[in-house]
């Protein structure tokens, strides 16, 4: 994970930490923090369009690799981003804002999947950079504590402060869209109605994470 | 803060001065048990001067704030709380989805360690967590 070698951590020392016990799988809770298939579905009126890079109205992947346990993706945003008046006014001073940006970056938004339970996701936002960990901890096989931490560096006005509030107002009502569908998902799995889930192409961490969950515990039969 | 004044040139934002929360715990509270009217109401108030609140308290940024400056700082933190769900959410901004996911609103509450839940007679009241049973949750920064 040399791409990290250089991240200003201790820059970043303004922290919000936000644990939830979600009814699901921690691996299920995993999946869900480690793909952008499902971004325009749950996801479509908190992130409209922001993450549409391709012609079929989806992400295109920048960036992906597989480690031996890891895994590494990165997106990019496209060029027209979801707009509110709130934004609009908050973005008026955004030329004078010292720019923080993370050496090493390969996109907008790059993702690194440490296994067996981490998630670090550092966000290139206008002129500034924010860094998000997720931790899931299993506490039964049908319950997780999901642990999320923004690591934010000290603002530099009000509207800069305002733009770090509205980012992790954003990313709770995310995270809170994801609880839901895992929720739902797992209730689903656990009834056993079926008995395969596939999992495709844009899914490779996910497969590529899978494969490494199955290896450590002994393989599937 | 109670009985503290706005600074006098957004003295036209004094009814919504309830909004003057210090805690993510309160914003999600208050927005939680805001009607879609109230809510759209005190976003309409706040972005009618929001250039002009933002300018002011940016000229004063690094500088020990006033207690009617702080208030106003708060009502922006409030805002931020609920902007999304008028602007992102429901249709026209009336905020919609808050009256039709409460399940949304439970996580919402679950993120800050609290829960809505349902009592008996079927009203709503927040129920605190018994100490021990579940590991600490919410936000660990005041703002």
């Amino acid at each position: 994970m040399e791409p990290l070698d250089d991240c200003p951590f201790h820059e970043m020392k303004r922290t919000f930490t936000y644990r939830v016990e979600v009814n699901a799988n921690w691996k299920l809770l995993f999946d869900g923090q480690n793909e952008f298939y499902h971004l325009p579905f749950p996801h479509r009126h908190i992130m409209g369009n922001d993450f549409v890079t391709n012609a079929r109205e989806h992400h295109r992947w920048r960036d992906l690799r597989l480690y031996a346990c890891h895994g590494f993706s990165a997106v990019d945003f496209p060029s027209y981003r979801t707009v509110t008046p709130l934004r609009i006014a908050l973005a008026s001073d955004l030329c004078e804002t010292p720019e923080f940006r993370i050496p090493g970056m390969t996109g907008d938004m790059d993702q690194y999947t440490l296994f067996p339970n981490l998630t670090i996701e550092i966000v290139r936002l206008a002129r500034t950079s924010v860094c998000v960990t997720y931790a899931v901890w299993p506490i039964e096989v049908g319950r997780t504590l999901w642990e999320v931490r923004f690591h934010l560096k000290e603002p530099a006005s009000v509207r800069d402060h305002l733009r770090q509030q509205s980012f992790r107002r954003v990313s709770l009502d995310i995270i809170q869209e994801d609880v839901f569908a895992a929720e739902s998902v797992y209730a689903g799995l656990a009834s056993r109605a079926k008995s395969r889930m596939i999992l495709q192409d844009s899914e490779i961490i996910l497969r590529h994470r899978h494969k490494v969950v199955e290896n450590f515990i002994g393989g599937s039969q | 803060m109670s009985g503290s004044r706005l600074p006098a040139e957004f003295a036209s934002l004094e009814p919504y001065a309830g909004w003057a929360l210090e805690s993510e715990r309160e914003w999600v509270d208050r927005k939680l048990t805001s009607s879609p009217d109230e809510i759209r109401s005190f976003c309409d108030a706040m972005m009618g001067q929001i250039n002009e609140v933002l300018d002011y308290l940016d000229k004063k940024w690094g500088e020990e704030r006033s207690t009617p400056d702080q208030r106003l700082q708060l009502l922006l933190l409030s805002l931020v709380e609920i902007s999304t769900l008028v602007e992102l959410y429901g249709p026209a901004g009336t905020g919609a989805c808050l009256r039709a996911t409460p399940v949304r609103a439970d996580i919402d509450a679950r993120l800050v360690d609290r829960r809505l839940v349902t009592t008996a007679s079927g009203g709503r009241r927040w129920a605190s967590r018994v100490a021990g049973t579940r590991p600490e949750t919410g936000c660990n920064e005041t703002v």
